[in-house]
Formats: structure tokens, sequence, C-alpha cells
């Protein structure tokens, strides 16, 4: 486990990015979600948990992701999260513009020789 | 409500999330108790994230703003004292500079209500009236010959109406009656001057240009207000056959009814004839005829695209060839040099508003009431921020309190700029009350002895749009302070002192603000004082002519059918009837009465050359009956003044006043000099039999002019056709004066009796005391000083009140305080003394920069100001004593609670 000062504070919407790219696999509840995010990220990225919620309510009112009523794996009634076919749209579209600024960003922290 | 579905859907995922999370770490080996605390850390702030999951789905801001609003009315209803001297404060602030913006926008800002007002333009400019063939450089009234020269050279013009420059009066008798001929303010006009503007006629037609033709049957249309004031509204007057300058006129139509002509005045046109009539109603003496004679203004609808310094160059052209080759100016304006030719221009000025006769004469005072109306709004809203910083800082616990509970700081100060804003508003309503209100009252004070005012006040949309910015952004002005201090209260601070906290930077501002108030109402009361203390001179000014049981009978004998000898004729015999009438001590006839003011002419001495061009060698004139100086009470000096021997048949004679004999004698015994007009071959036609005192004419502000009065009865014999014409035309006479002692309510209808009797078609525009006359000159003056002190004693009230308010909130904070003073020994007087000290330095400051500022107004205001100067100390003394006295009533109620404090009480309420 990596010690806190190693973590880095997530950048405004890219939350919403880390969203999506979790729910292409399967629809998942909220709890899965930031426990998916914070195993792929090898706990790097900080995720306050309840900052999810905002988020998926966001995406919801925005028509990229749909919630539906499903059973948990401890068998108790929860809220699953899956993307919708505009959603999936979006994810390309965020997956290429956040590859360009991390891109641009590298370039110049270590211009080419 | 769907958003509140979500939010429970959300409590539940939160609890099955910790859930979740607290049976993982239980998992890991923690106790519950460790296994709770750590998952709730790791969620975060729940609240926040509700909080923020719900403005996903609401629209916050206008949900915040209503509850804004909805807290800031509670608040207000809280304190009604408090909300209402806001509401009155700013009601009063706003109405008063809404009410002279309405003037504004009604004399300055409107358009004509006419059609495609932007597309109108003046081809001239200025608002001169009438010239007998001067040259007028930028040229402003043109004569018919000339009209016809510019409408020819301006095709870029669709149309180009042509109109009197300065309407008359016409006699117009309904020949179906006996009664006597009614005075119209009539207006010559081209034929297409309707045409031009775009109207419709109300009821049957208005003129075209088939009724504009030498040989067309006589036409007349009324203008609406006149058709309803002087005929009832009557239908029958359409297609009736009225007598206008004795022959008949078919009335064809009523003009719409918000067209008062095309000039804005306060004496708007009532009958409109076509330009041709002309050479009926002034036969061979019509302006029309005579190529010198300028006496129309003329508009146009210019085509789009044209350019407008390309018009104005090719009608200069035309103006400079038409002077050359067809002008027949008299002989003494001809232009002498190839440079006074070109200095000959006309210019293309928009017209869309009309010929601003009105705002000319208006702006200036508007301009300086709406400066004064500013300045008192401005020193309302200083008195509502020192209101609200009272207010804020007995707030401050409970600001201290929401910031505590985490509200931000964005969020007070919102909700303080909401509630200035509510509060602006409210005194935005109380505004446009106050400011219909205030409209009609300043009207009726501008326009105390109009019969009729063509201005519409009514709140208009323009109108109320500039009441609710200028509330709005009140309400910023006065809100900005008190929110900028509450939200920047130090919550530990606010929340462990209380209200004890002696905190300097709330102080600071409200003293600034009673510093800055005071200086505005110096300037404002000073301001005031000049301009009574000007108008105070104007009134009791020696005016040289006697007002007292003086009476003025404007009137006009028809022009056209009457030679020179029947009107002298009729002259005697209405001067004779009006002098038997009971109570009559003298009559005579005057062209121009003594207030009017008239005629000039250039005079021309025996063995000089041509008189100047520039106006320099001119003097009053004016045609008189016997006993005219004594009727107006105007001494003879020296010799004699007219007689019935000074006839036709006698040599001419004129009496000159002083300031004559100093221009033109300098100072040689006047008795027997000979002068003339316009060219050195009249310098002999008149010898001076008399002196008389100097008086004031015309421009009753300005020293009394040179002034030359000749016999009513006799005639200079000019062979130039130009000049002849001017003789006939001086001796049609505009007034009758009478000295009488009595009641004018039974004196009135025996002098209308005598004109019937004397002839039916001399119409009397108006029978006035002659004080009347004079006073109706000072109706502005007047009005602009009296509503300059009515803001003077505004500001001074709301500046006072401020004051009082700053005062007595120091007094309450300092209660502990005064009480320790007391108790070490200070007596009442001490501390009276303390607080009268307190209030009077910022009342000091403000006297030391507002009475700079004062003087500097004297000085932009010196043009106006009739033998003030420009340091007027009265004016400066008034402003200092009533501040003081409103200063010292303000602190005094405060100070005398101060040093009625009770000792022991205090000490024990802490």
């Amino acid at each position: 486990m990596s010690t806190k000062a190693d973590r880095i504070e997530l950048l405004q919407g890219t939350l919403d990015l880390l969203v999506l790219r979790t729910l292409v696999l399967c629809p998942l509840h909220g709890h899965a979600i930031a426990k998916a995010i914070e195993r792929n990220s090898e706990d790097v990225l900080l995720v306050e948990q309840g900052s999810l919620y905002p988020a998926l309510h966001r995406l919801i009112k925005r028509g990229w992701i749909s919630a539906q009523d499903g059973i948990s794996e401890n068998n108790r009634r929860a809220k699953y999260y899956k993307l919708t076919a505009k959603g999936k749209k979006q994810l390309i579209v965020e997956t290429g513009k956040w590859e360009k600024l991390t891109q641009a960003i590298a370039q110049i922290l270590r211009p080419a020789e | 409500m769907d958003g509140d579905r979500h939010l429970n859907e959300l409590d539940q995922e939160i609890r099955d999330h910790i859930d979740f999370e607290v049976q993982e770490n239980l998992a890991r080996g923690m106790t519950p108790e460790q296994a709770r605390t750590a998952a709730s850390r790791k969620f975060g702030n729940v609240s926040a994230i509700r909080e923020e999951t719900y403005t996903v789905w609401h629209r916050v801001w206008l949900q915040q703003a209503l509850q804004d609003i909805r807290y800031a009315l509670r608040q207000l209803s809280l304190a009604p004292v408090f909300t209402v001297t806001v509401m009155l404060t700013l009601g009063l602030g706003i109405g008063a500079t809404t009410a002279i913006f309405s003037l504004v926008h009604a004399v300055m800002l409107r358009s004509l209500p006419v059609v495609d007002p932007s597309h109108l333009y003046r081809i001239g400019s200025g608002n001169d009236c009438c010239s007998t063939g001067a040259l007028q450089g930028n040229w402003q009234v043109f004569s018919y010959s000339l009209y016809k020269q510019i409408e020819a050279a301006a095709p870029q013009f669709d149309n180009v109406a042509a109109f009197q420059g300065n309407a008359g009066v016409l006699s117009v008798r309904d020949s179906t009656s006996i009664s006597q001929a009614r005075p119209l303010l009539g207006e010559y006009v081209s034929g297409n001057y309707f045409q031009t503007f775009g109207l419709q006629a109300f009821a049957g037609r208005l003129i075209t240009k088939a009724d504009d033709q030498q040989n067309a049957t006589p036409v007349a249309v009324l203008s609406y207000r006149s058709w309803q004031q002087n005929y009832n509204s009557s239908p029958s007057v359409i297609g009736a056959t009225f007598n206008i300058e004795t022959h008949p006129f078919t009335i064809i139509g009523i003009a719409p009814p918000g067209f008062f002509g095309e000039t804005l005045s306060s004496t708007p046109t009532e009958i409109w004839v076509p330009l041709q009539t002309e050479f009926l109603t002034d036969g061979k003496d019509a302006f029309n005829l005579i190529p010198s004679q300028a006496w129309l203004h003329l508009i146009g609808h210019l085509r789009p695209g044209a350019s407008i310094g390309g018009v104005s160059d090719a009608l200069t052209a035309t103006l400079q060839h038409w002077l050359i080759t067809d002008a027949d100016l008299p002989p003494q304006n001809r232009p002498r040099s190839a440079e006074q030719l070109t200095r000959q221009t006309i210019q293309i000025t928009p017209g869309g508003s009309g010929i601003g006769t009105m705002r000319d004469a208006y702006q200036d005072s508007l301009r300086l009431l709406f400066a004064l109306c500013l300045a008192v709004l401005l020193i309302a809203c200083a008195n509502i921020a020192n209101l609200l910083l009272v207010r804020g800082i007995a707030r401050r616990g409970q600001i201290a309190l929401q910031l505590a509970l985490g509200a931000s700081r964005l969020r007070i100060l919102r909700q303080a700029l909401t509630e200035s804003s509510v509060l602006a508003l409210l005194g935005g309503i109380a505004g446009i009350g106050l400011s219909w209100l205030g409209a009609k009252l300043v009207i009726a004070v501008a326009f105390r002895h109009s019969t009729s005012v063509p201005i519409d006040v009514r709140p208009s949309l323009p109108v109320l749009g500039f009441c609710l910015g200028l509330s709005l952004l009140t309400g910023l002005l006065f809100g900005t302070v008190p929110a900028w201090l509450s939200s920047a209260t130090d919550p530990i601070q606010s929340l462990r002192g209380a209200n004890r906290a002696t905190h300097k930077s709330a102080a600071l501002p409200q003293k600034l603000l009673i510093v800055f108030q005071s200086a505005l109402s110096v300037v404002l009361i000073a301001v005031a004082s000049m301009l009574t203390h000007s108008i105070l001179n104007l009134q009791n000014q020696d005016l040289g002519f006697a007002t007292a049981n003086r009476l003025s009978i404007q009137m006009e004998p028809p022009l056209a059918d009457y030679t020179l000898d029947q009107l002298s004729l009729r002259y005697r015999d209405l001067r004779a009837r009006l002098a038997q009438l009971p109570g009559v001590h003298n009559a005579s006839l005057a062209l121009d009465g003594p207030v009017i003011g008239g005629w000039q002419e250039a005079v021309v001495k025996p063995g000089e050359g041509m008189p100047r061009l520039d106006g320099s060698e001119n003097t009053m004139w004016n045609r008189v009956s016997p006993g005219y100086f004594e009727t107006i009470g105007l001494p003879i000096l020296q010799g004699r003044g007219i007689l019935d021997s000074d006839r036709a048949d006698t040599r001419g004679v004129v009496v000159v006043n002083q300031a004559f004999v100093k221009k033109f004698l300098s100072g040689q015994p006047p008795i027997g000099k000979y002068f003339g007009f316009h060219l050195p071959a009249y310098s002999n036609a008149f010898e001076i039999v008399g002196v008389v005192a100097d008086a004031k004419s015309g421009d009753l502000s300005k020293p009394p002019p040179p002034m030359a009065f000749g016999a009513l009865a006799q005639h200079i014999i000019y062979t130039e056709e130009i000049l002849q014409a001017d003789d006939k035309w001086d001796h049609f006479i505009n007034e009758a004066q009478l000295y009488y002692s009595g009641d004018l309510g039974t004196l009135e209808p025996r002098i209308r009796e005598a004109f019937r009797l004397v002839d039916p078609n001399f119409a009397i525009i108006d029978i006035q005391p002659v004080q009347q006359l004079v006073d109706t000159q000072f109706d502005q003056q007047r009005a602009v000083a009296q509503l300059s002190g009515l803001f003077g004693i505004l500001a001074l009230v709301l500046a006072s009140i401020g004051l009082y308010g700053v005062t007595a909130y120091t007094v309450a904070r300092r209660t502990s305080e005064i009480g320790i003073r007391m108790a070490v020994g200070a007596n009442r007087t001490n501390i009276a003394a303390l607080i009268f000290r307190g209030a009077f330095t910022q009342v000091t400051i403000g006297l030391i920069l507002g009475i700079p500022l004062a003087i500097l107004f004297g000085k932009l205001l010196a043009n106006r100001l009739y033998q003030v100067s420009i340091l007027d100390p009265t004016a400066l003394l008034i402003a200092i004593g009533t501040l003081i006295l409103g200063a010292t009533v303000a602190s005094m109620i405060p100070a005398r609670r101060a040093a009625s404090t009770n000792l022991i009480q205090t000490l024990r309420a802490d």
C-alpha cells in the first residue's frame, strides 16, 4: 500500500472518465465502482469514496450511464450502474481527449531530445 | 419532487456503501467501532456529497435566490421602521431622479410622433425664426424662393417640407357665428408637410400638394387639441367654412392626437394652412413674394445611403449661387466680399426630434436639476448604506454563526446584496409613483402660466426602465460596503466579543459616508441658495417701466385687405374706445409692449456710410401710439412723447431712450438730431423729439437696450420695395396697453366688446396683467430655484437622519464606556460634549470638502446667475448654517441620551 504522500488528487472531470471506463465491462454498484478504481490505480489515486455519487448522478443526468436495481453479491438490493450507448461514445471521446492532454503535458515536461 | 426521490435513493446508497466498507474492515480484523469510523472517514463529508448531488438535479442558484429574497423580505418585515425609512428615502431619491429623467426624455430625447424619424433631417440648423434678408452664415431660415431652389437641388431627399419658422397667430372666425375672431396659433406649411412626416389624419384628410396651389380652394387642418378645446370635438367642424384672416377656408381634417407640430414648444400649433394661401392672407406683401424674406424652416426625408456631407456641400453650392443671382437682398445686406460669400453654408442636421426650441430653452435647466437629483440620490444611498451598516454590525453575531456553520463568504455576500436589492426595488416601486407625481409637479411649477403643455410625462417604457435600472444600481451602491464588511467578520472574534467589540473597521466607513453626505448637502444647499438669490434679484429688479395696474392686451389685426390708412383709423378708434372704459386712466397701442421685446433695425446717421451687418449698430425699434409712455409708466426725461399731432403728413419724429443717446450720440444733446434706418439715403427720416428713461425689453435679465419709438401714424416712404414692405409690417401692431384701476373681471368683457365694435376681425390673443407677463418670463428660473431648494432641503434632511443614526448608534455602543467615564467623574456636560465632538468632526470635514466644491459649482452656474457673484457669501453662509443646524438637531437627541446615562444600570448591565 502506498503512503499518503504518494497519492494524487483527481483532476476535475477525471473521475467521470474513470467511472465510464470502469463500467465498460459490466454494470456495477457504487461501492464496487469505488473499489475497482482504487484497485486499478493501485491505490495511487485518492478518491474520497463519497464523491463518486455526485459524479454518478451527473453522468445519469447527461445520459451517459443508467441505473437499475439489482441484487449484490451479499444478497442485498443495490443500484447497478450501466454504460449507455451514448456513454460508450463519450468514453471514446473522453479517452482521446485525455491522451492528447497527457501527451501534451509529457512533451512539455520532457521535450524530445 | 423528482429531485427528492434522487436524494432518498442516495441516502440508501450511502448507507449501503458504508455497510460494505464496514464489512470489509471487519474482515480485515478491525473492531466494529474502528471499522465504522474508518469507513466514514474514507467516505467523506456526507452532507457535502448530498448537497453536491442535489445541485445536479436542481437549479440551485434560482432556488437560493428565491430563498434569499424570502429571507430578505422576512428580515425586512421584522424591522418595519427601518424598512419604511429606507423605502421613503429611496423612493424620494429615485422618484425625483426619475421625474427629472422623464422630463429629460420628453423634452430632449423623444422623437416626433412620426413615421421613421431617424431618416428626417433638418436642412440648416438652429432656431432663429425669421430674417428680412440678412446673411446668416450657417443658414437656418429660408425664403420661399430659396426653398424652391433647394428642393430642386436635393434629389437625395424624398420630400423637402417647408413650414413657418415661428408659428404666428391667425385670426379664425367660425363664419356661422357672429362671435369675435378666435386667435389660433397657425402655421403655413408646404403641401407635402404631413406626407414628409408620414402622418394620417385623425378625421377627414390632411393637406396635400394639390391644396398647395395658388388657385386651389383654401383649406386648413386643425390640431386635435384645438379641435377638442376650441370646438368641443364637434364633427361638423370638418367640412365647415371658417374665415381665416377674413378669407373663407374649408376645414378638411383633424391632425392625429399626438402630433403637436414639428416644434416642441409650450405654445403648440393649432391650425395648419397651405403655404400658398399666404398670397391670399398677406396680399401683395406676401412673404412668399419677397426672395430675401427668410421665414421658412426646412425638413426632409433623406433617402437611405445618402451622404450627409455630400448633400450639405451640394446645398451650400446652391445657396451661394442663389445669393449672387436671385436673392435680391436688401442693399445693405448684400455680400460685400467673395470671402463673405464663402462663409454662407447649409448644414444637414438630424431632424427626428423636430425643431428644438424648447429643448434649447430647457436643456441646461434640466441637466442642472438632473445633477442635483443624482446628488440627492447619492446622499440617500450613503444614508441607507449607513443604516445597513448599523444593522449589519448588530447582526454580526448571527453572521459569525452562519460562517462557523460552513456558509461560504460568497453566500453571505450574496445574501446581503439580495437584501439591499430587494430594498432598492421596493424603493423603486415607491419611486415610480413619486416620479409620476413629481413630474406633474415640476411641470405645474415650470409652466404655471401656460394653458397647454405639450409634454407627456406619463411613465413610459424608457422611463420605467430607467427607474428599474436606477433602483438596481442604487441597491448595488448602498449594499456593497455593508455586504463586504459583514462578510469580513471574523467569526471567532465576533462570537467571543458579541456586540461589545469596538471594531475600527466598521466605524470608519460610516464616518466617511457622513463626511460625504455633509459635503454633498453643502453643495446642494449652496447651489439652491445661489439660484434663489438670482431669482430674487430678477424679481426685485427695477425694470424701468411700471407693472402695477398695467394691462397688456395681445392682439392680432388681420394683415391683408387693410390699407395702412384704414388701419390707422381703426387704431385711433380702438384707442379712444379703450380709454373711455370705466376705470381706465390711459390706453395706448404699440408694435410691441414693454415686456415682449421686438424689432431691431440698423441705425444710419446723416453723413455716415452703410451700417455694419453684424448687428453692432442695431437699436430696438417700436411703433407706438400717443400716450404710450404714460400708459406703461416710462418717464419722459427731455422733450416730449408721441402726440396726436404726429400724423402721416407731419415730419417724422422719434423718441429715444438714454441707452440710445449713449450709444449713438456719445452724449451730445439729443433733441433735434436726425437718424434713419437701412440706407444712407434715409438717414434724415426721424427727428429726435424726446428722451425717455431706460427700461428693460425682451430678455429682462439683460441690461436695458438702446430703444427708439416712432409714431404709429407715420411712415417712411422708401423707394426700395423690400424696405417698403418692412415699413408696412411694422404697423401691424401686437399689443394694446391699459393703465387702469379696479376689477379686471368686469373690465375684460368691456375690452372684448370694444374690440368687437371696432372690428370683429381684430383677434384678442390674451389679456394679461403686465406683472404676470414679467412673472412668466422668470417661470423657468423660479421653478429651477424652487426645485433645487426642495432638493437641497431633502439632502439636508437625509444627511441629518444619517448623522442621527450613526451618532445614536455610537452612543449605544459606547454606553459602558460612558458609564466608566461618569464613574471616574465626568459630568453630563462632558459627556454631551464628547458626543457632539464626535458628530461634528465628520460634519466639519464635510464642510471643508464641500465649500470648495460649492464654489466650483458657482463658477459653472455663473452664466445662469443674475447679479450673483461666483463666490456668493450669503449662499455659502446659508449652506454652512443650515448644515450645522441640521447636525446639531441630529446629534442633540443621542447626546442627551448619553448624558442621562444611568451609571449604576450601565455598569450592572454587562
